[in-house]
């Protein structure tokens, strides 16, 4: 029975694989800049209750799956949650099995989570990203704090309590530690922050002000904006706050730095005529190059996919839209109305910042199939998501 | 000769931009950035330069008002938002440009200063919400850049005038349209006063 299932495994891998193939080629042909309009793939999903199950229909939705009659599904999910969690998915068609797990250890909420990475990776050999953390900034009225969460909302922890205002929090690659810009002193600076000691220092000791920082996807560098120059211009240091060098030189006001994959590329919004737009610049200096992005204007607050192979960003014509072009440029893409999108390290979902009548909250999409999904929420007003990497 | 030819193009523009201006006095106490004009790492393509000078965008600045690298660091007393707020400088959509109408009010900031040499100013850029939060801070600096480059034009000491961005985080007025909007593209003069 168990050589089966495992042939029945191998089998359904290999044709998955087969699939995949086609469809790689199939995307070659396509001009749009990514591949989107993907149906959600159909699943079943019985046995569950009350946290567990709400955790897993959150994390399958925003992961690109849809809930649908047993008869019509693709995958069926079944398990339990007395005790501890199991779950198991079987193909629709040829009933192989293709995961069989239980889980020990941890919160049940966690345990979901693990469940619903496995659920995806089985499903579509994708790394889920239910287990990763978000850093945001929230506003209370007359102060604003960094928050550091599940990416899905749960268990925020207040990171900071200066009573005064903060932005742009950033993950340092690997390391649970952030860079984010305060305004403790009066004037603004940026402060490193390292979750586990608690031990906080000002990055970097220059005249004028610091915003936007970005740090290198190998964790070495950092790019931010400063104003000891002027008018804020883009600049690049080690990550110790060495060797800081300018790279560009305007009259404009250069903001929101994003980094290629390989280090060597940075790029951020300064202006085009009268109109905020994306360049790049070599992160070693020299000539910038405006980002040809079709059919859009006021261009901001670019984000870098780690696979290298997108740029997110904010456009505005009428309303705020989180729009998705190539990193070579070409047309743009609009998602869903928002603004500050941050990718996830799975270079697929999407956190952003979506504004109510008095508040902004954060909201996940799933770029492929658009789909929306907002986070928890507290009590204040949440935006500038960045996604743990 | 690609480097003369846009040297040329340079100083055409250049002389362009001071003729779009008028006879400005010479700064006093400005930090120029070497390159900040053209040069290496700026957009110096010949096509760029009507985006640099003010001929075709009065929305620039003439100079680069840079912090010199001995700045002080600002006093650490009392901050005092009344005695100037009746100075504070409203700004049109998207711009940071000092409008005439709004130039009386930095004549009596830089008259304050004069008769009160201890305290520092700090300029505060604050931005309407209708730009993205990243982008408005960077805009709200720029707006406070604006008004300490002007300060400093009319003689007053950049040394003991520094600047911040709120973006859209703070406004003065809550609500939407364009007459709460208005009043919140703005930059604030706080006088800072010595520690002690």
């Amino acid at each position: 029975m168990k050589i089966r299932n495992l042939f029945h495994l191998t089998t359904s891998i290999v044709f998955a694989a087969c699939c995949l193939t086609a469809r790689a080629q199939q995307e070659l042909k396509i001009e749009r800049p990514i591949d989107l309009g993907i149906k959600p793939i159909p699943i079943s999903m019985t046995g569950f209750s009350g946290e567990v199950d709400s955790v897993l229909r959150f994390d399958l939705y925003i992961g690109g799956f849809d809930f649908v009659a047993n008869d019509k599904a693709q995958y069926h999910v079944n398990g339990s949650n007395n005790g501890a969690v199991e779950g198991r998915v079987t193909d629709a068609l040829s009933k192989a099995v293709l995961l069989s797990k239980a889980y020990s250890g941890g919160t049940s909420r966690s345990q979901a989570h693990a469940l619903a990475n496995d659920i995806i990776f089985a499903i579509t050999q994708r790394k889920g990203v239910a287990h990763t953390k978000i850093a945001f900034r929230a506003d209370f009225g007359s102060s604003s704090e960094v928050f550091v969460s599940d990416y899905d909302g749960h268990n925020p922890v207040r990171l900071t309590s200066d009573k005064s205002d903060v932005a742009a929090p950033c993950w340092v690659p690997g390391q649970r530690k952030l860079l984010y810009c305060s305004w403790k002193s009066g004037l603004t600076q940026v402060l490193s922050h390292d979750l586990g000691t608690g031990a906080r220092q000002i990055f970097l000791n220059v005249p004028g002000n610091a915003y936007s920082p970005a740090v290198s996807p190998d964790g070495r560098r950092v790019a931010v904006i400063l104003t000891k120059g002027g008018s804020p211009d883009l600049y690049v240091c080690n990550i110790d706050g060495s060797g800081l060098k300018q790279l560009t030189k305007t009259r404009d006001d250069e903001s929101s730095p994003t980094w290629s994959p390989d280090g060597s590329t940075i790029c951020y919004v300064s202006r085009a005529g009268t109109r905020a737009a994306l360049f790049k610049i070599s992160a070693d200096g020299g000539e910038p190059k405006r980002l040809t992005v079709g059919g859009s204007l006021n261009l901001t607050e670019p984000d870098w996919s780690p696979d290298g192979k997108f740029i997110v960003f904010t456009r505005k014509m009428g309303g705020f839209e989180v729009c998705v072009v190539p990193s070579e440029g070409g047309s743009a893409t609009v998602l869903t109305p928002g603004e500050d999108p941050s990718w996830a390290p799975n270079s697929r979902t999407v956190i952003f910042t979506r504004r109510e009548k008095n508040k902004r909250v954060l909201s996940l999409l799933d770029v492929p199939t658009k789909r929306v999904k907002d986070v928890a929420q507290i009590s204040g007003s949440c935006s500038q998501p960045s996604w743990a990497k | 000769m690609k480097h003369l030819t846009f040297l040329s193009l340079l100083a055409v523009g250049l002389m362009l931009v001071g003729g779009g201006t008028g006879c400005r006095k010479k700064p006093v106490g400005v930090t120029h950035i070497p390159g900040a004009q053209g040069g290496k790492n700026t957009f110096g393509s010949p096509r760029d330069l009507d985006r640099q000078g003010s001929v075709t965008d009065p929305d620039v600045f003439s100079t680069e008002t840079g912090y010199s690298s001995t700045q002080k660091p600002m006093n650490t007393g009392p901050q005092d938002r009344e005695v100037l707020k009746t100075e504070t400088v409203y700004f049109d959509l998207d711009s940071a440009t000092v409008k005439e109408s709004e130039k009386s009010k930095l004549q009596r900031v830089a008259d304050y200063m004069r008769a009160n040499t201890a305290n520092d100013i700090l300029i505060e850029g604050h931005c309407d919400e209708r730009g993205t939060e990243g982008y408005n801070l960077a805009l709200g600096e720029r707006r406070a850049q604006a008004l300490r480059e002007h300060l400093i034009e009319i003689g007053a000491s950049g040394e003991r005038i520094y600047t911040v961005s709120h973006g859209e985080t703070r406004p003065a007025a809550e609500g939407q349209g364009e007459s709460a909007w208005s009043k919140n593209r703005r930059g604030e003069f706080v006088v800072v006063l010595p520690a002690n």
